[in-house]
């Protein structure tokens, strides 16, 4: 069950890239991830057994025949028809990997203590894409309780360069040596 | 995407539409069904254990309640149940009706009368699960339940609250057991509850038949789940009649319930959990086959005085193979009941009938309950009869042993032919007591083995008429006093004499 979501996810990337079509139909998944957030109720009518396929079918055309991309309407199609909706939000996410994956693309996240000037923003992005080799996207989120310095999440990897951290070890090997 | 706000609306007309119909509170939809287990998506609130509606006016109950689906096992029939029907919960859990309308009839494990004398009158239910009595609420137990079976009242005496588990091989006379110690109940003030989980219908019928043949019908309830109904009816069917046998014993009644017999019993919720995908353990009974006796015996007590000072009597059957009793199901009920009743198919074939092992029987609460004149004689026969069992292998030797020896032997020989007992034919305690005396104290030394039976039955007559007064007197007080005693032995001298002479 855990890969199923990137089967499905892999299979829609790769009809996509074959049409050279992926940034579009990332971007609408973006755009469906946001919808679906805000009506949760849409994904239970669609997973429900008290409505019959043909006309689950129904109202998807209704909502999005010529809206979104033929592919991307066919593959809701197909997860609602094998019952897997409750897995959705995980192809979508699993979509995006892959596409950064391909596109040797990662995201990072700078959490800093007061927000990142523009200029300091350009130059982290450069500093860490001439550590990673990828091309990066920073996104820069506040946290007044570290005080200083930085905290640089990625790819389940985590640097903690705050101040707060600093003040820690500090106290923590004051501590060891009085004892 | 040019037009989000157009999806939006559409989105939210069609929410609006199906807002009502994907509302599964108190419905579901069959997802998948078969085996008698049907999977619905819905029942949002349902309970464990509730019991559900299927259209066509059959019931289900709820066991496993998952996170998308709740798994429901079918009683009976739902032949035409299939995919996308809509299933209903009931609110209740299930219950069974309980109460003195009962009295006399077939039911099954749903309360639903199957001897077709008409609909059972009675507004108490009662939830089939309920929690045991706690430890406040006892009672030691100390009043005999008398079976009638001379074996079994003197060496394995069984007390009106306790557990005693009958185990042996397939025809050895478990059941026989159950039945004459029911039939021996009458006037006994004791309400009687045989369960049939998985036997033949034909069985079934003849025991029912053998109840009403020996007025014992007046004073049963028989519950039966047999063999052609659907696992869950057999997994239900204890649990139904330990609930009406708790609304007795809580309104102050003493009951006896028969479990016949737990085996079929385990194997039935084996079917059930291997159904439900639930993990198989040893000899592939799910992990909880232990709770699902424990809970069960456990609801039999005796309760205080403050709390009504009634009694549930469980008499659980189980059915060995090849006299296997470490196998898994006969060693956890064993250690559950509060003694066993072992049956070897070795002394039934050797004609010796109830084929109760008294050497290994066991039964916990003892001699808490029995009278006090049958206490004083079974510590002298427990040890004549297992000193028989030593020395009954030499018995081949006819004329090489020395006297002693010789006679020990036909003390027991004699003994073992006392303890013989036909089916249906229960002996009060008094004349237990009369009888054992003189088989202990050697007064059958002289009397052919070939004439005990006849022996015994005249002594019981002669007893009767000319001796009332000892048997009443026993009956009463529960003790033989130094009177009553001495009279008795000169009876049995008398008697000794006047039948040596005839035969």
């Amino acid at each position: 069950m855990k890969n199923l979501s990137r089967e499905y996810a892999l299979a829609l990337f790769e009809l996509s890239h074959e049409e050279n079509k992926e940034d579009a139909v990332l971007n609408e998944i973006r755009n469906l991830n946001q919808i679906f957030n805000s009506y949760p109720e849409y994904l239970k009518i669609l997973s429900s057994y008290a409505v019959s396929k043909p006309e689950k079918i129904k109202l998807l055309d209704a909502v999005f025949k010529f809206r979104i991309d033929t592919y991307l309407l066919n593959f809701l199609k197909v997860v609602v028809q094998n019952h897997h909706v409750d897995i959705l939000k995980k192809c979508f996410s699993q979509f995006e990997k892959i596409y950064n994956k391909k596109h040797n693309i990662l995201k990072v996240t700078a959490q800093t203590s007061i927000l990142m000037t523009a200029q300091q923003m350009k130059d982290l992005t450069l500093k860490l894409e001439s550590h990673t080799h990828k091309k990066v996207f920073l996104k820069n989120t506040v946290d007044s309780s570290l005080m200083g310095g930085i905290k640089i999440f990625y790819d389940e990897k985590f640097l903690d360069l705050s101040l707060e951290n600093y003040f820690k070890e500090l106290s923590d090997n004051i501590e060891s040596v009085k004892k | 995407m040019q037009t989000n706000e157009d999806i939006i609306k559409t989105i939210k007309s069609q929410i609006k539409n199906y807002e009502y119909k994907v509302k599964q509170d108190e419905t579901g939809i069959v997802i998948t069904v078969g085996d008698g287990i049907a999977r619905v998506s819905g029942l949002d609130n349902c309970m464990l254990n509730e019991l559900i509606e299927f259209g066509n006016g059959d019931y289900g109950m709820a066991l496993n309640l998952e996170e998308d689906s709740v798994c429901v096992v079918i009683f009976e029939g739902a032949t035409d149940l299939k995919e996308g029907d809509v299933v209903k919960r009931t609110g209740k859990i299930v219950s069974v009706p309980v109460g003195e309308s009962l009295l006399g009839r077939v039911i099954d494990p749903l309360g639903q009368p199957i001897d077709g004398k008409g609909a059972i009158n009675t507004d108490s239910f009662r939830p089939i699960e309920n929690n045991a009595p706690g430890i406040i609420e006892r009672e030691p137990v100390n009043v005999p339940l008398r079976t009638g079976i001379k074996a079994i009242d003197s060496m394995i005496p069984i007390g009106r609250g306790q557990r005693e588990l009958i185990i042996g091989d397939r025809q050895t006379g478990k059941t026989q057991i159950a039945l004459d110690t029911i039939i021996n109940q009458k006037g006994q003030d004791v309400i009687c509850i045989y369960v049939a989980i998985g036997q033949k219908n034909s069985t079934v019928i003849q025991l029912v038949d053998s109840l009403e043949k020996f007025g014992a019908m007046d004073y049963t309830i028989v519950i039966s789940a047999s063999a052609s109904e659907l696992p869950s009816l057999q997994y239900i069917a204890p649990y139904s009649g330990c609930a009406i046998a708790e609304d007795f014993m809580y309104k102050g009644k003493d009951v006896l319930v028969i479990y016949d017999d737990l085996s079929k019993h385990a194997v039935s919720y084996r079917t059930l959990s291997l159904l439900m995908r639930r993990p198989p353990g040893r000899e592939a009974y799910p992990g909880d086959v232990f709770y699902l006796h424990s809970r069960l015996l456990e609801r039999s007590a005796r309760m205080s005085p403050a709390y009504g000072g009634g009694s549930i009597t469980a008499l659980p059957i189980i059915e060995t193979q090849s006299g296997d009793v470490s196998a898994y199901i006969p060693t956890n009920v064993i250690s559950i009941t509060d003694g066993q009743i072992f049956l070897e198919t070795e002394l039934f074939n050797k004609g010796i009938i109830p084929a109760i092992n008294p050497g290994i029987s066991v039964s916990r609460v003892g001699s808490n309950a029995q009278i006090k004149a049958m206490k004083k004689l079974t510590g002298e026969l427990k040890l004549i009869y297992s000193q028989y069992g030593e020395l009954e292998r030499f018995s081949q030797f006819g004329s090489d042993l020395d006297d002693d020896t010789k006679n020990r032997i036909a003390q027991g020989q004699r003994i073992v032919e006392i303890l013989k007992q036909k089916r249906n034919s229960p002996v009060p305690l008094e004349l237990q007591v009369i009888i054992i005396y003189a088989g202990i104290n050697n007064y059958l030394k002289n009397v052919k083995l070939e004439d005990i039976k006849t022996y015994e039955q005249e002594l019981y007559e002669y007893f009767s008429i000319n001796y009332r007064d000892i048997l009443d007197s026993i009956k009463d007080s529960g003790d033989l006093d130094e009177n009553n005693k001495s009279k008795m032995v000169e009876g049995l001298k008398k008697f000794n004499s006047e039948f040596l002479k005839g035969h």
